[in-house]
C-alpha cells in the first residue's frame, strides 16, 4: 500500500474487487503498483525504462496478439513495432494512461489492422493505415469488447476444424513450418497438407470478413 | 466503486463466456476511465495465467535495442535529405496513384449519364419535335432538355427525365408498359397512353392533361403523394411540393406553344416577363410597378422573340427597347 499512494489510478481494483477473490499465484502483495518501478526506470534513462517495460510486457502482449493472428512470427513483429514506436515517439513523456493500457490498446489496433490488410487485400479500405497513433481508440468501450469477441470467434472457428486440419494449420501458421516439414512430421502427402491449409484459411477468411465487417461498420458509424 | 464487475467477470469476458446482459453491464462499466485501466490490468493478468506461448523476450529485446541504435544513429546526420526523401516520395507516389484512380472513377461516375442517356435539348426560342424509340412523340419547348436512356428504352422501361417544358403524346403498348416523366422539381408523371404536357422550371411546375389518364407522384416534405388526373385537369406544384388541382376549359391552350402560339387569359405582365426569360432567355425590366400588375388576354402567334415583343407592346400600348438580351418596357 505505501507504494501505491503515489499512483491512485492503480490500486482500487486490487484493494477491493480483486483482493476479495483470490490472490493470484506469482505476485507479491508489495508489487501493487507494478509500473512504479518502470517509471523510475525512465527517470534514470530512457534505455533503462525501455528495458524494464519490454521485459515486463513483451510476453503477455505476444500472447494476446497471437490469439488474433495465429502466428508467432507476426505476433512478435507487431509487438516489437509497438515498442519501437513507443521509443521513437517518446511516448513515456506524454502518456496519460498506464503503460499497460497503452501497449495493449496499441497491439490490438495493430493486430486488427494487420488482419484487415492480410484478409482484405482486394478492398480499397486496406490502404496503408497511419500507424503512428497507437493509442487511438483507447477510450472506446465497445471496441475494447469487440476486439475480445473477435479473437474468441477465431478460437471457436479453429476449434471447429477437423483435428488433422487443425494440426496442419497450427504447424504452418503458428509454428511457421513449411509444407514439406509438416508433411514429413504428420506422414501425409504434401497435397493433403495444402488442402488442409486451404480449407482452414478460407474458413477463417469467412469469419474474419464478417468479424472485421462488424468492426469496420462500427468504426465508420462513430 | 461499482462492484458489478469483478476480475472474475473480466476473465469470463476474455474467455468469451459472458452472457449478453453481462456484456452490456461491462460496456457501461468501461465508460469510466479508471475501469478501463482495471480492464487492461485484468487482461495482462489473464494473459499471464493463460499464455498461448512464451515468447523469447530477451532475444526480441536485443533485436529491438539494436534497431533503435541504428535508428538513433541515422537520425543525427540525416537531419534533412537522408531521412525525408524516401518516405516522402513514397507518399507522393501513393497520393498520385490514388488521386488518378479517384479522378478516373469520379469521371466515369459523373460521365455515366452521358454514356447511358441521349439528351435532346432546345435553345432559347427553339421548339423541337422528336419521336422516341417506342413511337411516342415529344415536343420540347424552348430552353428545355429531355434525357432518354440509350439502352433498353421501350421493352424494359420507359423513363425520361425532363427539365423545362414539353408536351407528350404517349403510345400505348400492348403490355400496358408505363411511361414515366421524371423531373428535378420533385415530381414524376406516370402515364399509360395519353396526351399531356409537363412544365418543370424554376418558377414552378404544372402538368396539364389533354387526353387519357396520368398519375402524378409528388413529394411534399419527405412524403410521397399520388394523384390521378382526368382530362382537363391542371395540377400546379409550388416550391414546397404542395399540389393544387384546377379544371381548365381548354387544355390545348397550354400546349399552344407547340405552334409558336401563345394563349393568355388575364396573364400578368410579370408572368409574361418570366415566360420571355424562360423561352427566349431575355431579361425584362419593367420601369413602373403598375405595369407589372397589368394583365393580357388573347391568343397570337409569334415565331421569334421580336415578334412576341411587338405583339405584347401593342396589346399593352407601351414601348419597348431591346438591347441584346435585355428588354425594357416603358410608357
Amino acid at each position: 500500500m505505501p507504494l501505491s499512494a503515489s499512483v491512485p489510478s492503480e490500486d482500487p481494483f486490487k484493494s477491493r474487487a480483486l483482493n476479495s477473490a483470490d490472490e493470484s499465484g506469482g505476485q507479491s502483495p508489495l508489487s501493487t503498483d507494478t509500473e512504479w518501478v518502470i517509471r523510475q526506470g525512465f527517470l534514470t534513462s530512457v534505455r533503462t525504462g525501455y528495458e524494464l517495460l519490454f521485459r515486463r510486457y513483451y510476453r503477455p502482449l505476444c500472447s494476446q496478439a497471437v490469439r488474433f493472428v495465429y502466428s508467432k512470427e507476426i505476433a512478435q513483429d507487431i509487438v516489437s513495432e509497438v515498442f519501437l514506436n513507443f521509443w521513437k515517439n517518446e511516448v513515456h513523456n506524454h502518456i496519460t494512461t498506464s503503460y499497460r493500457a497503452y501497449l495493449f490498446t496499441a497491439v490490438r489496433n495493430r493486430v486488427y489492422n494487420h488482419l484487415q490488410d492480410e484478409f482484405r487485400k482486394e478492398s480499397l479500405l486496406g490502404t496503408p493505415t497511419d500507424q503512428s497513433d497507437d493509442a487511438l481508440t483507447y477510450d472506446d468501450p465497445q471496441q475494447m469488447l469487440q476486439y475480445t469477441d473477435l479473437y474468441n470467434r477465431l478460437v471457436e472457428e479453429v476449434r471447429s476444424l477437423p483435428p488433422q486440419c487443425q494440426r496442419v494449420f497450427i504447424l504452418s501458421r503458428f509454428e511457421g513450418k513449411k509444407g514439406r516439414e509438416i508433411a514429413d512430421e504428420l506422414q501425409i502427402s504434401l497435397k493433403t497438407v495444402e488442402a488442409h491449409l486451404f480449407r482452414a484459411l478460407s474458413h477463417l477468411r469467412k469469419v474474419l470478413l464478417t468479424g472485421l465487417g462488424a468492426l469496420l461498420l462500427f468504426t465508420a458509424a462513430r | 466503486m461499482d462492484q458489478s464487475v469483478t476480475r472474475h467477470t473480466l476473465f469470463e469476458h476474455f474467455a468469451g463466456r459472458l452472457s449478453p446482459l453481462q456484456r452490456t453491464l461491462l460496456e457501461d462499466w468501461l465508460r469510466e476511465p479508471i475501469h478501463r485501466e482495471l480492464y487492461y490490468q485484468a487482461l495482462e493478468e489473464w494473459e499471464r495465467l493463460n499464455a498461448q506461448y512464451l515468447a523469447d523476450d530477451e532475444t526480441a529485446l536485443a533485436e529491438s535495442l539494436a534497431q533503435l541504435e541504428s535508428w538513433e544513429q541515422e537520425r543525427i546526420p540525416a537531419v534533412g535529405p537522408l531521412m525525408s526523401p524516401n518516405p516522402f516520395r513514397f507518399t507522393i507516389r501513393w497520393a498520385a496513384t490514388l488521386t488518378g484512380l479517384v479522378l478516373l472513377i469520379a469521371g466515369l461516375y459523373l460521365g455515366r449519364s452521358y454514356f447511358l442517356n441521349r439528351t435532346i435539348a432546345t435553345a432559347y426560342g427553339e421548339i423541337r419535335r422528336e419521336t422516341l424509340p417506342d413511337g411516342s412523340t415529344v415536343t420540347l419547348n424552348a430552353n428545355s432538355s429531355l434525357r432518354v436512356p440509350r439502352f433498353g428504352f421501350g421493352p424494359r422501361t420507359r423513363e425520361v427525365f425532363l427539365k423545362g417544358e414539353a408536351a407528350f403524346s404517349v403510345k400505348h403498348t400492348p403490355d400496358d408498359q408505363r411511361f414515366v416523366v421524371k423531373t428535378s422539381n420533385d415530381f414524376d408523371v406516370v402515364v399509360l397512353g395519353t396526351e399531356f404536357s409537363v412544365y418543370a422550371r424554376q418558377r414552378g411546375s404544372r402538368v396539364v392533361l389533354n387526353r387519357g389518364k396520368v398519375q402524378l407522384a409528388y413529394h411534399p416534405g419527405n412524403q410521397t403523394h399520388q394523384l390521378t388526373m382526368k382530362p382537363g385537369d391542371l395540377v400546379s406544384l409550388d416550391h414546397h411540393g404542395h399540389a393544387a388541382l384546377q379544371r381548365v376549359a381548354q387544355p390545348e391552350a397550354h400546349v399552344a406553344w407547340k405552334d409558336h402560339r401563345f394563349a393568355f387569359r388575364e396573364t400578368s405582365v410579370q408572368e409574361i416577363a418570366d415566360l420571355l426569360n424562360e423561352t427566349y432567355g431575355l431579361t425584362v425590366v419593367l420601369n413602373s410597378p403598375e405595369l407589372a400588375d397589368r394583365t393580357v388576354s388573347g391568343t397570337f402567334q409569334a415565331a421569334t422573340a421580336d415578334e412576341f415583343l411587338q405583339v405584347i407592346a401593342e396589346l399593352l400600348e407601351v414601348n419597348y427597347h431591346r438591347q441584346s438580351n435585355e428588354v425594357t418596357f416603358f410608357d
